[in-house]
């Protein structure tokens, strides 16, 4: 191989390179490179780019969105607090826009919409009336004018004398959900307690880092107002949420990380006693940390909260070649060479390094950017450790270690090495474990909801129901995509959707609906009302007239002006619902219905799936589904990527011997899943792909006592230094104990996807480490034993 | 009360403990005198008046509403029964010019035009339309601790007839004060006018009459009108 200070010095310029751009990405740039939306784990909607549009825009009105109810027994001093509450609200630098009071302007804006155009909205009740019986309407009048409690004034009569408009009106505020404002505040009451709202939009994304960092004042806020006023304040939003999740995440990083490095330091102070391995040992880490995250940014752009408590693991496998390299170091005494130990231990690395990087990279194979930048994370990191290890140690090791008399342990391994010599155990052992193992797998259960992975903090999904009840608003997660060529025409599918959703209302399969036309009747209907109302006024205005003694006849004398979308859009009537208007994308008109309560999506889906421009959306099922797809070709994948090792192996060890160290990892894998089964929970995706992981890791210790064989069948003629058995199974037991400490923390995880690959990889390494010994072959026992007399021999004399 | 401390301590009486004790005396009467007068001048308090109102469960009358408009050539009238019940609400028995039965509850409201099926239009589907009711109901009740949520209140009284009180009430805030200018009630034992002036001049008068609060409990035939 090429010339070591060559190499070492090629590795040392990458390293500084990566310093530096480790330096600009923490720093000069503007962005943090950190990402904490959840969202940006899932995969987008490839298929249909407006789809992706929609659900972006839905998710991005409402993560902005924070909602406070304050709750008391006590009108006045419920007022008072909320006045106090949103004018500090405004002050804490968390909002760009509080509405507690409703301004008059807005109170107003409903008027001024729609009352100058009021001879064109018509309730379906009304249009109907008005069709069949439009002497009814007259009734109508005179029932409310002698009704004291309709609230009927002159000013009404003189500007709407068939009284239309106060239905539409009260048919809009219907839709409106519980509240009624009182002083300009909107209020509902519930239990027995009044309940005032207050709304607040985010200045920044729910998931800036800098914005989560206020939050604790708004905390401080909200408890000085719980003790000044003694009412209840609630709040609900995705940012507290995300701030959970930053925390759970962070707090994660620490454990896993901090645990990681403290349990790989007391491992090697245990084993090699001496300073420099650990010193060593840390280098690889860090260059293998540093690496991961620099490029890592470099090609996503950001890296994910997820992917970096994940990366924290990589502390525990990155560790495995220093281990070999230092291990073989402690074997060799004094008469170690640096060169010589690596060259032992190359083939062995190397090919351990792609196999390792096979499992890593077959996660590319999901097209889920989260599990995406986990693999190259890992796989980045993993080869700058060995990078280091082969650049970098063989210079700086040089020195020898101190003499040790024997390894550590070696009495305890020479037993259980022994143990493996007898056929019986070889045999036996692996098939019980095997057996046990397929039992498992055969009651393997799945369950790809994606709901199942989100752990979310009970007090905050407590404070959501709570206000998810008083205010009658539910989250909708799922909605129709209607599109068409232009805007009226979109208006009236709108309409039409719409009365088909009125029907499966009233049949129990879905709670409501929010839609645009609701609020907004097309052109074409404005039309048609204003064609029933004029014929309204020339049938029974006379009569009405009469009816009323009026001293002056109605008349009707007004033109047809529609109402726009863009009159409706512009004004702040639709400030919560311009989201569901998509405009143009791509030559498209297209609108968002949003559906809440959905009993039944069957029945919708197959709605819109007969008409080709709507489509049921509904972003927790997609990649529930797709989870499910990949989950067929992650098991593909997995069957693949062990065929290709195995035929790298039988390439290098002869057949018979590929199949031996196939075997464990294969064996490790199946235990994986039936621990899974057992425990009760059900497997999903990330499980699967842990077990790319075990295969990958896994296949490394049996390819080191291959190796090891395979050295010693090359040394069996040849002079240089013997790798013993007993040093490869402490590299290999001390590999494993890392490992198994960075997933077995992972498995503490609160995330449940996180902690299914943790508990996955945790015992399957347990049992591919448990089995390594299947593939020393009963020969290299033998040199073994002989390999052992002389060291005892050797001892003797000295 | 230092008196009767003096008397108790067996005090001997001192020309300065007799001058004080005189002047206190004199003041007592004083502000006695003082009470008197203001007691017969400004004899009932809002809290008064909505005690003297709730204390009584069930009214039943005699109503008479009329509606003066601009636009009207002549005004609106109607005639009928009321049944006011503090605990379930208001039953208002048109039967002059058309029938018409309306009972509202707290949060319902129920309409039924002569023969025709009752329309129920509860709170919680639309608050906004209740909000009118709910202030009418006040205004029928005499609540006064709800009405001055919305309006500045106004309370006299007639210097010679006692009895008789009347309250003056004046929106304070939208929707209302962009509707009416004011409210007035009258009443003695029971509330016997109630007028409505809007801003622009149009007046609802509604006169009660022939109110009894016998019998105080509910028939049967209300009970269940009011169950709907």
């Amino acid at each position: 191989m090429p010339s070591n200070s060559k190499l070492a010095f090629a590795w040392l310029f990458i390293t500084l390179v990566f310093i530096g751009a480790l330096g600009y990405q923490l720093t000069v740039r503007s962005q943090s490179p950190i990402e904490t939306n959840i969202l940006a784990l899932l995969p987008e909607n490839r298929q249909d780019p407006i789809a992706q549009e929609a659900f972006d825009q839905v998710a991005n009105s409402m993560s902005d969105k924070v909602i406070f109810l304050i709750g008391g027994q006590d009108k006045q001093v419920l007022l008072a607090a909320s006045e106090q509450l949103s004018t500090e609200l405004a002050t804490v630098g968390l909002f760009s826009k509080v509405t507690g009071r409703i301004s008059q302007n807005v109170q107003q804006a409903w008027g001024e919409l729609y009352f100058p155009k009021r001879f064109q909205l018509l309730t379906s009740e009304q249009q109907t009336r008005l069709q069949h019986t439009p002497e009814l309407q007259n009734q109508q009048v005179l029932q409310a004018l002698y009704n004291p409690f309709s609230g009927v004034t002159g000013n009404e009569l003189r500007s709407d004398p068939f009284l239309l408009f106060r239905d539409f009106l009260s048919q809009l505020t219907k839709q409106s959900g519980n509240f009624q404002l009182t002083d300009g505040f909107l209020t509902t009451d519930y239990q027995g307690k009044d309940y005032i709202l207050i709304t607040a939009d985010l200045s920044d994304s729910a998931y800036s880092l800098s914005l989560q960092r206020q939050l604790p004042a708004l905390t401080t806020l909200e408890n000085n107002i719980r003790q000044q006023y003694n009412v209840d304040v609630l709040h609900t939003g995705v940012i507290f949420y995300a701030a959970h999740g930053t925390e759970s995440a962070k707090s994660e990083i620490s454990t896993i990380g901090l645990g990681s490095l403290l349990g790989v330091i007391v491992l090697l102070l245990a084993v090699y006693r001496s300073a420099l391995p650990i010193a060593l040992a840390l280098l690889s880490i860090s260059c293998g940390l540093l690496s991961a995250f620099v490029l890592t940014v470099a090609i996503f752009g950001k890296v994910h909260l997820f992917s970096l408590v994940f990366g924290a693991s990589l502390i525990g496998v990155s560790i495995d070649y220093a281990f070999h390299f230092l291990t073989d170091r402690l074997a060799a005494g004094n008469k170690w060479n640096a060169q010589q130990g690596l060259h032992h231990i190359f083939a062995a690395i190397t090919l351990g390094l792609i196999t390792s990087l096979i499992g890593y990279l077959g996660m590319l194979i999901a097209p889920f950017p989260g599990l995406q930048q986990l693999s190259l994370f890992s796989a980045i990191g993993l080869t700058a450790a060995y990078a280091t290890v082969v650049c970098w140690y063989p210079i700086l090791a040089r020195k020898p270690s101190q003499q040790r008399g024997t390894l550590p342990f070696m009495h305890t391994m020479t037993a259980w090495l022994d143990l493996w010599q007898k056929p019986i155990i070889r045999v036996a052992f692996p098939s019980i474990i095997l057996l046990a193992a397929l039992a498992g797998v055969y009651h393997a259960d799945y369950n790809d909801d994606i709901r199942q992975l989100q752990a979310l903090p009970s007090d905050l999904k407590q404070q959501e129901a709570t206000i998810k009840a008083i205010t009658g608003v539910s989250s909708s997660q799922q909605m129709l995509l209607v599109k068409a060529a232009d805007e009226q025409d979109l208006l009236n599918q709108l309409q039409q959707v719409a009365q088909q959703l009125d029907t499966y209302q009233q049949q129990g399969a879905l709670g409501g609906y929010q839609s645009i036309s609701q609020y907004l009747p097309s052109e074409n209907t404005q039309r048609d009302n204003f064609a029933l109302v004029k014929q309204l006024y020339q049938q029974q205005g006379d009569a009405l007239t009469q009816q009323l003694k009026l001293n002056a006849p109605v008349a009707f004398e007004q033109t047809f002006t529609p109402l726009t979308i863009d009159d409706f859009l512009a004004s702040p009537v639709a400030d919560p619902l311009r989201f569901m208007w998509l405009g143009k994308l791509q030559g498209i008109q297209s609108a968002i219905i949003m559906l809440s309560d959905v009993h039944q999506p069957k029945i919708i889906q197959q709605f819109a799936s007969q008409q080709p421009n709507i489509s049921y959306l509904d972003k927790a099922d997609e990649i529930s589904l797709l989870f499910g797809e990949y989950r067929v070709r992650v098991t593909e994948l997995l069957i693949g990527a062990t065929l290709v090792i195995w035929a790298l192996l039988a390439w290098r060890y002869g057949m018979k011997k590929g199949v031996l160290l196939i075997l464990p990892p294969v064996i490790a894998g199946c235990v994986g899943i039936a621990v899974t089964t057992i425990t009760g929970v059900p497997l999903n995706l990330f499980n699967l792909l842990a077990l790319i992981l075990i295969l990958g890791i896994g296949i490394d210790y049996t390819l080191f006592f291959a190796e090891q064989d395979h050295a010693i069948d090359d040394n069996a003629e040849g002079n240089s230094e013997s790798v013993s058995t007993q040093s490869t199974f402490l590299a290999i037991s001390l590999s494993a104990a890392t490992t198994l400490l960075s997933f077995g923390l992972l498995a503490l995880s609160a995330t449940q996807a996180i902690h299914s690959f943790g508990i996955t990889v945790l015992t399957g390494i347990i049992v591919a480490w448990l089995l390594a010994p299947l593939s020393m072959s009963v020969q290299s026992m033998s040199v073994h034993d002989k390999q052992t007399n002389n060291t005892r021999h050797n001892e003797a004399n000295e | 009360m230092p008196a009767r401390n003096n008397i108790a301590s067996g005090d001997i009486r001192t020309p300065r403990t007799t001058a004080k004790r005189l002047l206190h005396n004199v003041t007592l009467g004083l502000s006695l005198c003082a009470g008197l007068i203001s007691f017969s001048s400004n004899a009932i308090t809002l809290p008064d008046l909505q005690e003297k109102l709730s204390n009584q469960p069930i009214v039943r009358g005699d109503f008479e509403q009329t509606r003066k408009m601009e636009m009207f050539n002549a005004p609106l009238t109607s005639q009928g029964q009321f049944l006011l019940a503090e605990k379930q609400g208001l039953l208002w028995q048109q039967t002059t010019p058309f029938p018409v039965a309306l009972v509202l509850t707290k949060d319902k409201l129920s309409q039924q035009f002569g023969d025709q099926d009752a329309q129920v239009v509860s709170a919680s589907e639309n608050p906004m339309v209740f909000y009118f009711s709910h202030v009418f109901l006040s205004l029928f009740k005499g609540d006064t601790s709800q009405l001055t949520e919305q309006f500045k209140l106004a309370l006299s009284q007639q210097p010679n007839k006692e009895e008789e009180w009347q309250l003056v009430l004046t929106p304070k805030a939208a929707p209302l004060n962009a509707v009416f200018k004011t409210i007035t009630i009258n009443g003695d034992t029971f509330i016997n006018h109630l007028t409505l002036t809007e801003i622009r001049g149009d007046v609802t008068d509604i006169t009660f009459s022939n109110q009894r609060t016998a019998p105080a409990e509910l028939t049967v035939e209300e009970q269940r009108a009011f169950q709907f």
